[in-house]
């Protein structure tokens, strides 16, 4: 038979499919007169109803006819009427897809176009809808194609497929949950483009060989069609599930680009963030433990919460809220004495909810939650509550322990913006109490950062609109000094020293450093850039403090001032560098013992910086 | 002419076809030479039409294969439909099409059509050329099926019961439009039927399955005069479920 004749063919059986649906368009026209009616009707917005109806209506003839064109006459057995011609198989599945398709995007044509042409609607930008729309309906069409031979065959099979099915769409969802976690941007147009293009390819190979091989038969073509589908797709969830698995495995080699890390206080154990290299995606947000004196590491997971970790002063454990902003967060510790570290979940005895902040005593005996609501202490490894203070905004808190394990915390109790009065909130899980120990007033969306021991807390007051910073006594909430008036600076980073003096970066037209004693008297104070920046400091070693000037007219990139906090001079600038503890992305950073030798440079490179010498020792990263 | 015209229009070997654990076809084996009238004979269920389906390339033999002018009619289904024309038990053309749409539609899906000779048997059957397939009788169906396979004048013709529900009349047009066909053209038939007495007339050989197995594959004549018996009476003995084989 030659090529002509099966092309003609061709033509003919999809002539005769839309002919015999051509009341499918008819009722397209009628549908597309409706929203111009709905002004007089009260039935709803023209351009809304005109997208919504040519929307249904496209998904409607994709249903009506992917159901219909094989499977019905397939089940009432009439398709031999066609395999008795000298008719080649792909000749018939041809003339009934292109019927389908013809009549699908004829008849959402007729009900979009006349919106479109008195402009209430037209094609977004970016063609995103092609490379979803098309292969989405190519989908949907072979899907119901499937689903209604499968259903028609009336085979148990039918049953065994639907089940394949829910174990697919598990292993997927469960795959894209993980990726996402991660922070991979796992909806991306393309993923979504290439997923669906996979299921259309799917559909529309076991359409076809559902005609080589199944032909009149419905039994057959059931069996094969679910033999071609589950041949393409159960290959394609399964490599989808194990690239969600390599992509979660990341190792310390594989990151790109670090966004922030922390270091204990002791030994060389280094949390890291960072986003991965080519080929994992570029999106891929990686949490890593990481022994760079060793090249040991463990995978934090992808629960690893913005809530950074907190270490033991003794830096034998570290814990973490993660998924802190979900319904069950969950504590992780991890032991950092083992010559293995494990990781491991213990109780979190708090009420289900999101956790706005979170604290470990230095002795590591004792952990802090802050919620909405409520704040609660509990000794580490108990399911129970030692102590609880009510807390009455939703915002994120600092909290610090004292000497005495006691967790100090600010709880406002006026709107987030209005002036007012915050309590002093010091919770005793020794003594299994809590109290108000003092208040502070604020000029409104205070934001604290509590000197160690939570001797004094220094306040910045409306941080947004002429922004002034406090310090105070870290239980009565005494005032022991304006540090910065209203209207003394446009931005203000306040941070502690290890011996709780107070660094105070102020940014206006240009950036100083200002130093304070605990109690708040001014040491001293440095221009360290002559124009805006937005700079923040930590101490980069003890009696050393790094100032990261970012935003200098060079993009993303920064610049670190290195202060010696003793003499009040500026030691070195360190051009394309930044303290990775002060990241943006770390929430509340405190000074940490070791944190400060920590800088992330241009390239994403983790780096130890050597303050004496300004040597560089890239720990991992760079791109 | 076709390559493979000198090859026996139509050969069962070795045929077997099952349903999960049910055996439908047993090892049937047997040959139509060119110009015979073939009579497939058997009992409901006795797995005619499951041959059919195998020799027309729409249904895949478990073992063995059906094999139409020496080509597998599994593999070569579509080139070998130019050569065959056939009519189904069950009516299967499109119910809404009317037969003037029908014969428009079944002409565009052969490279060789005669229209005018289709049009005027169907003519001849009196068939209402703008009313729709559905609302035909069942022997107006027959006869538009029947006008639709020999519009490319086929060289084999395959009838799976052709005359089933049929009254005597639109039987008796069936028949004498084969015996019609034969006579223009010496066409090769197959037809299976329970209409005994009608292929007595049109038959060369008959064949007889039981149980899914061929029992009986002769001449009619031979048939007749070993038997002595009327053919009805022929069929019961040998298809009857006690018979033991042939005599």
């Amino acid at each position: 038979m030659s090529e002509r004749v099966a092309v003609r063919a061709l033509l003919a059986i999809a002539a005769r499919e839309v002919s015999e649906r051509v009341g499918l368009l008819g009722l397209a026209v009628v549908v597309a007169v409706v929203p111009f009616l709905a002004p007089w009707l009260g039935i709803g917005d023209r351009p809304l109803l005109g997208v919504l109806l040519g929307v249904v209506m496209v998904f409607s003839a994709a249903v009506l006819t992917g159901s219909s064109v094989i499977a019905r006459d397939l089940a009432e057995g009439r398709l031999g009427y066609l395999f008795s011609r000298p008719v080649p198989w792909w000749s018939i599945w041809g003339g009934k897809m292109l019927a389908a398709f013809v009549l699908t995007f004829v008849a959402g044509a007729i009900v979009l176009a006349p919106s479109a042409a008195v402009g209430d609607w037209r094609l977004p930008a970016g063609g995103w809808w092609a490379q979803i729309g098309v292969p989405g309906l190519i989908a949907v069409i072979g899907i119901v194609n499937v689903l209604a031979v499968g259903y028609r065959a009336r085979s148990l099979w039918f049953a065994a497929d639907l089940a394949m099915a829910g174990g697919l769409v598990w292993l997927a969802a469960h795959t894209f949950r993980g990726l996402r976690d991660l922070a991979v941007d796992a909806s991306h147009i393309d993923y979504a483009s290439l997923a669906i293009w996979t299921i259309a390819l799917a559909v529309m190979l076991a359409g076809a060989a559902q005609m080589a091989q199944g032909r009149a038969d419905i039994a057959r073509s059931h069996r094969v069609m679910a033999i071609t589908v589950w041949a393409v797709l159960a290959p394609a969830v399964c490599a989808y599930a194990a690239w969600g698995t390599w992509v979660g495995r990341a190792a310390p080699s594989n990151l790109r680009l670090a966004l922030s890390a922390w270091s204990a206080p002791k030994g060389s154990w280094i949390v890291v963030t960072g986003r991965a290299r080519w080929p994992r995606p570029e999106s891929l947000s990686a949490a890593l433990l990481v022994d760079p004196s060793t090249g040991r590491f463990l995978r934090l997971g992808p629960a690893f919460s913005a809530l950074h970790p907190e270490f033991t002063a003794d830096a034998t454990r570290m814990a973490w809220v993660s998924n802190p902003f979900g319904r069950t967060p969950r504590l992780a510790i991890g032991d950092l004495a083992q010559a293995t570290p494990a990781l491991h979940d213990v109780p979190l005895p708090i009420p289900p909810g999101p956790v706005t902040g979170f604290a470990l005593s230095p002795d590591g005996r004792y952990a802090a939650v802050a919620q909405p609501a409520l704040a609660t202490v509990f000794a580490l490894g108990s399911a129970q509550a030692a102590a609880t203070a009510a807390t009455g905004q939703d915002r994120l808190s600092s909290i610090a322990f004292d000497d005495h394990d006691r967790a100090h915390l600010l709880n406002p109790r006026q709107a987030p913006l209005s002036p007012g009065r915050l309590d002093i909130a010091v919770i005793d899980p020794g003594a299994r109490s809590a109290a108000t120990t003092g208040h502070i007033d604020t000029r409104g969306n205070p934001s604290e950062t509590w000197a160690p021991g939570a001797v004094t807390v220094a306040v910045v007051h409306r941080p947004d609109l002429r922004p002034s910073l406090t310090l105070h006594d870290g239980t009565t909430g005494a005032l022991l000094g304006t540090l910065v008036p209203e209207g003394g600076a446009g931005r203000i980073f306040a941070t502690f020293l290890r011996d709780g003096r107070l660094a105070v970066v102020t940014s206006g037209r240009s950036v100083t450093l200002r130093l304070f004693s605990a109690q708040g008297i001014e040491s001293w104070s440095l221009e360290v850039a002559p124009m805006f920046s937005l700079a923040r400091a930590t101490e980069a070693a003890p009696g050393i403090l790094a100032v990261e000037l970012s935003l200098l007219g060079r993009g993303s990139r920064s610049d670190t001032v290195l202060v010696d906090a003793n003499a009040g001079r500026v030691i070195r600038t360190e051009t394309g560098l930044r303290p990775a503890a002060a990241s943006w992305f770390a929430w509340r950073s405190q000074t940490l013992p070791d944190d400060g030798s920590l800088f992330i440079d241009d390239r994403g490179a983790l780096v130890r910086l050597d303050i004496a010498t300004g040597a560089r020792q890239v720990l991992l990263g760079g791109s | 002419m076709n390559a493979g015209a000198s090859a026996v229009p139509l050969a069962c070997e070795h045929l077997s076809i099952r349903y999960g654990r049910t055996r439908v076809l047993e090892d049937v084996s047997f040959t139509v030479p060119p110009g015979c009238v073939y009579a497939l004979l058997g009992r409901n269920g006795a797995g005619k039409s499951s041959l059919v389906r195998c020799l027309i390339g729409q249904q895949r033999a478990g073992s063995g294969r059906a094999v139409l002018f020496g080509r597998d009619a599994w593999r070569d289904r579509a080139a070998l439909m130019a050569r065959v024309g056939l009519v189904p038990e069950e009516p299967d053309a499109p119910p809404e099409l009317s037969p003037s749409r029908l014969l428009a539609l079944t002409g565009r899906l052969y490279a060789r059509w005669d229209e005018g000779a289709t049009r005027e048997r169907l003519r001849r059957f009196a068939i209402p050329m703008e009313t729709p397939f559905a609302r035909l009788s069942k022997g107006q169906k027959g006869a538009v099926q029947l006008a639709l396979a020999l519009g490319h004048a086929p060289e084999l013709l395959i009838l799976d019961d052709p005359t089933l529900g049929l009254d005597v009349v639109a039987r008796d047009q069936v028949f004498r439009e084969v015996i019609g066909e034969l006579a223009d053209r010496g066409a090769t038939v197959l037809i299976t039927t329970h209409d005994l007495a009608a292929i007595e007339g049109i038959a060369d050989r008959v064949g007889m399955l039981r149980d899914g197995r061929l029992v009986l594959d002769e001449s009619l004549e031979a048939v007749k005069e070993r038997y002595a018996l009327p053919l009805e009476r022929i069929f019961a003995d040998v298809t009857s479920p006690s018979a033991g084989g042939v005599p």
